[in-house]
C-alpha cells in the first residue's frame, strides 16, 4: 500500500496503490485525512458509518471520500482508521467504519483545507496484482 | 474578436496547433480536442508562454465542446490547470441551447476579493507584528476554525436569499457597503430549497471564516496610482493603508459544487451529452436539473458575499477599537466574485443578448456605461480586484469597454500558480519564506509553516506581468499598485 503525491499546479494530486480495492479505498482516506490534518494521531473516541452505492468504482470512490469529507468538517473529526467492505453488486457499494479524535487545534492544525473531491483524471485502474488510483483533491 | 492569424512563435513550436492571432492572443482552432463547437482564445505574453501547461490548454478546448457556448472558449493570462474548466476559464452560454455547469464555476463558488480603504498611513500603524496577531485572533482562520456568530438554520436560510445585505441587517456593515460589491452582493435567482441538509450543516459553523490554502486577509499601502480620476473615484488614495480579503463560500459551497455534480452527472447522461471530462458535467440552462443547481449555487455566492461583509465588520472593529477609525472612515472600495455563473447581456452578433457567463478564476470588469455599475461609476467603469501572491503586489483596475467586446466583460483573477504545492514543500522552507518576506517589510502569520511555503511568492506568476497583459490588450485598466506589509494566511 503507498500514497505518492504527483504534479499538480493548483490543487493536490495522488497515486495510490493497494491490493485490493478494500485497502484502496482505506489508503484514499488516509491520504484525505493527512492533506487536511498533517497528523491524525489522538485518543480514538468517535466512530461513525458510511455507506454509498453508485454506477461505477469511480463514482463510488468520488462519493464516499465526499461523503468523509463531509462528517470530517462538519463534526470536526479526525478519522485515524477505517474498515471498509465493498460489495460489487449491483448495486456496486461501500460501507465504511471511521473510528477517529475530535479535531484539536494544536495537533491537527499541520494540513490545509479539502473543498472538494475532483472528478477532473480520476482513474482506478487494476495493475501489478492489485489497484491503482489517481485523484485530484481540490485545495 | 478580430485578429489575422500568423504561425510564428516559441508557443506555437512548443504546442502543436496553437496559432498566434495578436501580439497578446492566441487560437486553440476547432479540432484540438475531438468535438469542439467553437474554437479557444487565450491572452498570454512571451514572458508568461513558459508558464502555460498543455493541460490547461486541453480543458480550454474541452470547454469548447459544451453545448450552446457562444463565440469561443476563452481565458486570461493567469490560465492555469484546474478541473473541468481551465482556471482562468471563461464561458458564455446561449439561453435556450446552452448548459449550466458546477465544472465552470468550481468548489468554491464566489471565492472572491474585497478592498476596505482607511486613512492610516504605514507609519501609524506602530508594532505591525501585534496588528497583524490581533487580526489573526479576530477573524478564525484555517482548517477546524468555527464562526464566532450564533446562526440558526433561519438566519442561515435568510442570508443565502439576501447575501450581504443580510449581514448589514445584522449591524455588520452599512447600506453603502452593498453598493459597492458586484451585483449589491446578491444574485436574485437564489434558492435556499435547492441547498442540500448538508451543505447547511457545513456552513452553519464556518460563517466569517477566512478559510484556508490560497484564501488570505491582507494589509497593503497603496504605493502607486496610475490613473488618478478612477482612483478618486473609488475611493483611494496614494499613501493610504488598505485591507483585501480574499474567500469564498467555504464548506457550504463546496458541498454544492459536489452535491450538484452528481446530480449533473445524470443529467448528462439523460441529455445525452457526451463530454470528455466528467468534471464538466453539466444541464440545459433551463431545465429542472440546472435550475436547481442554479438556485443552490446562487444561494452559495451569497453566502459568500455575506462571509466576506462578517470578516470586514470584524476587521473595521478592531481598527475602530485600535485607531479610534469610525466605519465611515473605512469604506469599501469594492467586492468583486472571481468563481461563479453570472446572468448577463452582451453583445453576441451586433445584439443584445442575455447569456449565462461562467467565471472559473476569472473578474467581472464591466465598462463604462455598463448597466449594474456603482453610483458614480458610470463613466470610470467596475472597480476590479487583483491579488498578487503573498510577497508580490496587488492591483485594482477598472473596467473597459473591451473588455465588454472581447471577454464577456471579464478579466483576470490573480497571479496563477506555476508550482505545485508539493513542488513548493520540497525547495522551499516555510520559516525560511517567512524571513525573507519579513526583510522586505511583509509579515505573514499562519497556522503552520506548510501554508507559508506553498503559498510562497515564487509558486505564482509574476501578478505585475499578468496585469500588464490585461492592461495592453485593454481587459481592464490599471488604477492602482497595492503593496502587502502585513498577511493573514489560512
Amino acid at each position: 500500500m503507498s500514497i505518492e503525491e504527483l504534479e499538480h499546479t493548483a490543487d493536490l494530486r495522488f497515486r495510490i496503490r493497494a491490493s485490493t480495492l478494500e485497502g484502496l479505498f482505506a489508503e484514499a482516506v488516509r491520504a484525505l485525512m493527512e492533506t487536511l490534518y498533517g497528523e491524525t494521531t489522538g485518543p480514538v473516541t468517535e466512530s461513525r458509518a458510511v455507506a454509498v452505492n453508485a454506477a461505477d468504482r469511480e463514482a463510488l470512490l468520488h462519493d464516499f471520500l465526499s461523503e468523509v469529507l463531509f462528517l470530517a468538517e462538519a463534526e470536526n473529526l479526525v478519522f485515524s482508521s477505517v474498515d471498509v467492505a465493498i460489495a460489487e453488486g449491483p448495486p456496486l457499494s461501500v460501507r465504511a467504519t471511521l473510528r477517529g479524535t475530535p479535531f484539536d487545534p494544536i495537533r491537527h492544525a499541520g494540513g490545509t483545507e479539502v473543498k472538494g473531491i475532483a472528478y477532473f483524471d480520476l482513474s482506478i485502474v487494476e495493475a501489478d496484482g492489485g489497484y491503482r488510483l489517481e485523484i485530484v483533491f481540490d485545495v | 474578436m478580430e485578429g489575422t492569424a500568423s504561425k510564428s512563435s516559441s508557443m506555437s513550436d512548443m504546442i502543436q496547433g496553437v496559432t498566434r492571432t495578436g501580439p497578446l492572443e492566441w487560437e486553440l482552432p476547432i479540432g484540438f480536442v475531438p468535438g469542439m463547437r467553437v474554437p479557444g482564445r487565450f491572452y498570454l505574453s512571451d514572458a508568461l508562454a513558459g508558464t502555460l501547461e498543455e493541460g490547461a490548454l486541453r480543458q480550454l478546448a474541452n470547454v469548447a465542446t459544451l453545448p450552446g457556448i457562444i463565440c469561443c472558449s476563452l481565458a486570461m493570462p493567469d490560465i492555469h490547470w484546474g478541473y473541468g474548466f481551465p482556471i482562468g476559464g471563461v464561458g458564455a452560454f446561449d439561453l435556450t441551447e446552452g448548459v449550466v455547469s458546477p465544472g465552470g464555476v468550481g468548489f468554491d463558488i464566489n471565492c472572491g476579493v474585497r478592498l476596505l480603504a482607511t486613512p492610516l498611513r504605514e507609519a501609524d500603524l506602530g508594532r505591525k507584528m501585534e496588528l497583524v496577531e490581533d487580526l489573526y485572533r479576530a477573524v478564525p482562520t484555517g482548517v477546524g476554525a468555527r464562526s464566532q456568530q450564533r446562526l440558526g438554520k433561519t438566519d442561515l436560510r435568510s442570508m443565502l436569499e439576501e447575501g450581504a445585505a443580510f449581514a448589514v441587517r445584522q449591524g455588520l456593515g452599512v447600506e453603502r457597503d452593498l453598493e459597492r460589491c458586484e451585483g449589491h452582493g446578491r444574485m436574485d435567482e437564489a434558492d435556499p430549497s435547492k441547498v442540500s441538509e448538508k451543505a447547511l450543516l457545513r456552513g452553519l459553523p464556518q460563517s466569517g471564516t477566512l478559510g484556508a490554502g490560497n484564501h488570505f486577509l491582507e494589509l497593503q499601502v497603496v504605493d502607486e496610482v496610475y490613473d488618478p480620476e478612477a482612483a478618486a473615484a473609488f475611493g483611494v488614495e496614494p499613501g493610504t493603508v488598505a485591507v483585501m480579503i480574499h474567500c469564498g463560500s467555504r464548506g457550504l459551497g463546496h458541498q454544492v459544487c459536489t452535491d450538484y455534480i452528481t446530480t449533473l452527472e445524470a443529467a448528462t447522461k439523460r441529455y445525452g451529452f457526451t463530454l470528455p471530462d466528467r468534471q464538466l458535467a453539466c444541464a440545459p440552462i433551463g431545465s429542472t436539473e440546472g435550475q436547481a443547481y442554479i438556485g443552490a449555487m446562487a444561494a452559495a455566492a451569497n453566502y459568500a458575499w455575506a462571509n466576506r461583509q462578517s470578516i470586514t465588520h470584524a476587521v473595521r472593529e478592531l481598527l475602530e477599537k485600535r485607531f479610534g477609525l469610525t466605519t465611515e472612515e473605512m469604506p469599501l472600495v469594492y467586492d468583486v466574485a472571481h468563481n461563479i455563473a453570472k446572468f448577463e447581456e452582451h453583445e453576441v452578433n451586433g445584439r443584445r443578448t442575455p447569456v449565462c457567463v461562467h467565471r472559473k478564476g476569472a473578474t467581472r470588469a464591466f465598462g463604462p456605461g455598463t448597466q449594474g455599475l456603482p453610483l458614480g461609476l458610470e463613466t470610470i467603469g467596475q472597480p476590479v480586484i487583483i491579488p498578487g501572491s503573498m510577497g508580490t503586489p496587488s492591483f485594482l483596475l477598472r473596467g473597459t469597454e473591451e473588455a465588454m467586446r472581447r471577454t464577456f466583460g471579464s478579466t483576470c483573477h490573480g497571479a496563477g500558480r506555476v508550482m505545485s504545492r508539493s513542488g513548493a514543500k520540497k525547495q522551499l522552507a516555510g520559516k525560511d519564506v517567512r524571513e525573507a518576506l519579513r526583510r522586505d517589510g511583509i509579515l505573514v502569520r499562519a497556522p503552520n509553516d506548510a501554508a507559508i511555503a506553498e503559498e510562497a511568492p515564487s509558486v505564482y506568476k509574476s501578478s505585475t506581468e499578468v496585469v500588464r497583459v490585461v492592461h495592453e490588450v485593454g481587459l481592464g485598466r490599471l488604477v492602482a499598485r497595492l503593496r502587502p506589509i502585513g498577511v493573514i494566511k489560512g
